[in-house]
């Protein structure tokens, strides 16, 4: 009851009408999506936000054009095994470094972060010729592992922080328990920090399954290709389709947008628990 | 139930030495308490008891086996976090089963004795909730639970109490002064706070700077403190030391000469013919407001602190503030004039090094001091 007549005050109101602004700004560029997807060709350059009549023609002629179900797929599975395999790892390297503190971990640690500093464009060219060499050009694995060492080092920084957070006497405790280091990994460490888990997972799924840079090169045979590629053939240099182009790009979109709202609690959790000593 | 025998235990960082040649041995169900002030050692001792932290040399043997090297799971031990350490993703049940699940023990016993443990800790409708649903005293009747279930050769505990509030602090001591009697375990216990120590104790380990000052009963370092910090760390207030020389009398005998105040003749072997510096100590339930004891004094209350019970007057004797416990003086006020006396029987003394100077009347009934 409280909250609600505070909510009412007029600087609460102030605050409130501001964030709005704000969201209604940042929602500017999602909302023209949705609007030119909806467009027919003849409106479609219009540049006002909203026009009349609405048509859901270029949905029909994406998915009509392309296996989208396919495309899914691979995103699907790339992206999965792509956090499952950047948990695991960076987790299990967060608590060789916090946690057990073994000889030689913290330069490892240091020599990791560096990678978070180099440009994915420099990385192109010898992950491609490396790809080439190994024959995993339009193979997951092409995709999936270069994605977790590109996303690894992030995870670790989070993780790490996580864990060093967490009060030592319960990994002490869990010694004196009896549990063995991979005992105290999957029996406190874990349990210990799920938010951060959670959030290094949603953080993860969204970059992996956003990503179009290395997809375009390493999957060039359509049965393999990432959704994210799909855009490129309705935007050429002498010939485009928006309407269609931004009708894919809301369908890559929207999985996406329901996973945020059904994890944004934990996702929010995960960013905020590092932050303030419990 | 085990014995404990730290032989010769040393603990450097690098070049710090935190603890330095150390010897304890700790009988067969014995309440052994660990105090001393922050930084002293007592907890890495603990720790390293526990096979927390590594010993840089020395042994340590539980019943007569080395385990200077063992992991702590193997030393049979149990150990209650000063924090409590509870897992806060297990409830409690499973906390205080959790390190038999590890030792594979069977899903009957493990019920079996955290039920035991549970009624013997009256946690029995607590064990479904995670910690997190507990006030402090009830986790730290889990974190002694979980102890408890393992059946230890050794109990453990580190500044058990320390994060509880004064009035839960007194009801959890009661509970593990009544559990000690039960258990009857060999329990070693690390704590800053003298009056669990005296109370729990049967032996009290004294610490200071990573040594032994003096070992023995909570009585023993109350009544013959071996030296003065022992002599000012045991007691609250803690023992009044007011320096003096001590001298030879015309007719041969001795007296002390406090700095500032009056003489008092005091009975020693040997005097010697130039005056040497010492320390008088006097505890502050040993002085009484008035006149008619071997030594007085004038002063004036600087500080009344009234408790109820007590009423502690800071003094101020010239130079010196002096602190007495006493019953009477609960009408007193700051400023009052007051005249203090004590026996002379009463009185420490302290040589220059600061070690108990045995005097003659003490010399018939030698005291337990050991000093490392």
């Amino acid at each position: 009851m409280t909250t609600r007549i505070a909510g009412l005050e007029p600087a609460n109101l102030t605050v409130h009408l501001g964030l709005g602004l704000v969201l209604l700004l940042w929602m500017v560029p999602e909302a023209y999506m949705v609007s030119i997807a909806m467009r027919a060709p003849e409106t479609v350059f219009d540049p006002t936000l909203f026009t009349w009549p609405l048509t859901f023609d270029n949905f029909v002629t994406v998915i009509k054009d392309n296996p989208l179900p396919s495309f899914f797929l691979n995103s699907l599975i790339v992206t999965v095994a792509t956090v499952i395999l950047v948990l695991a790892v960076s987790s299990l390297f967060a608590f060789a470094v916090a946690v057990l503190r073994l000889p030689g971990t913290t330069v490892l640690y240091a020599v990791l972060l560096t990678t978070l500093m180099v440009p994915m464009a420099s990385l192109v060219l010898p992950l491609a010729i490396l790809l080439k060499t190994f024959g995993w050009v339009n193979r997951y694995v092409g995709l999936i592992f270069p994605y977790v060492a590109l996303g690894a080092p992030f995870a670790v920084v989070i993780l790490k922080a996580f864990m060093e957070d967490a009060p030592k006497e319960l990994f002490e405790a869990a010694r004196v328990d009896g549990c063995t280091p991979w005992q105290t990994f999957i029996h406190v460490t874990l349990p210990l920090v799920r938010p951060a888990l959670v959030f290094v997972a949603i953080w993860q799924f969204i970059v992996t399954w956003n990503e179009f840079f290395l997809a375009l090169i390493v999957m060039t045979e359509n049965e393999m290709k990432t959704v994210t590629i799909v855009p490129m053939q309705y935007s050429g240099l002498y010939m485009a389709n928006p309407g269609a182009l931004f009708a894919i790009l809301t369908i890559i979109a929207l999985p996406l947008i329901g996973l945020y709202v059904l994890v944004q609690r934990a996702f929010v959790r995960g960013l905020l628990a590092g932050a303030v000593k419990g | 139930m085990a014995t404990l025998t730290l032989d010769g235990i040393t603990k450097s960082y690098g070049v710090v030495s935190v603890i330095s040649k150390l010897d304890l041995a700790v009988e067969d169900g014995e309440f052994c308490v660990l105090v001393g002030p922050s930084g002293c050692g007592k907890s890495t001792l603990l720790r390293i008891i526990a096979g927390l932290e590594p010993i840089t040399s020395g042994r340590i043997l539980i019943d007569d086996a080395e385990v200077s090297r063992a992991e702590p799971a193997d030393r049979g031990i149990a150990m209650v976090f000063q924090s409590y350490a509870l897992y806060p993703h297990m409830n409690v049940d499973r906390n205080m089963g959790f390190g038999l699940e590890i030792a594979r023990t069977a899903k009957a016993e493990i019920a079996s004795r955290v039920g035991q443990a549970a009624r013997k800790l009256r946690l029995d409708s607590f064990l479904q909730r995670k910690p997190r649903e507990l006030s402090g005293g009830q986790r730290q009747r889990v974190a002694i639970g979980r102890a408890i279930t393992r059946r230890p050769k050794l109990f453990l505990l580190d500044e058990p109490l320390s994060n509880l509030d004064a009035a839960l602090r007194v009801g959890m001591r009661v509970e593990i002064a009544r559990l000690k009697a039960e258990l009857g375990a060999t329990m070693i216990y690390v704590t800053h706070d003298q009056v669990e120590a005296m109370t729990l104790a049967d032996r009290i380990v004294v610490m200071n700077g990573g040594r032994i000052e003096q070992i023995g009963t909570p009585l023993d370092l109350y009544e013959s403190p071996a030296n003065l910090f022992v002599a000012g760390f045991i007691g609250s207030p803690s023992m009044n030391l007011l320096p003096g020389l001590l001298e030879r009398r015309p007719d041969g005998g001795a007296q002390v000469v406090l700095e500032g105040g009056p003489s008092f003749p005091i009975v020693v072997k040997e005097a010697h013919s130039t005056p040497v510096p010492v320390t008088v100590g006097i505890r502050p339930e040993h002085i009484r407001l008035a006149t008619g004891g071997d030594i007085n004094l004038r002063g004036e209350a600087a500080v009344v602190e009234m408790l109820g019970s007590d009423t502690f007057v800071y003094a101020r004797c010239g130079e010196q503030m002096v602190v007495v416990r006493d019953k009477t003086a609960g009408r007193m006020h700051r400023g009052d004039p007051i005249t203090l006396s004590w026996d002379e029987a009463k009185c420490h003394l302290f040589d220059e090094g600061g070690r108990r100077w045995i005097l003659d009347r003490e010399a018939e009934a030698p005291t337990q001091n050991a000093t490392a």
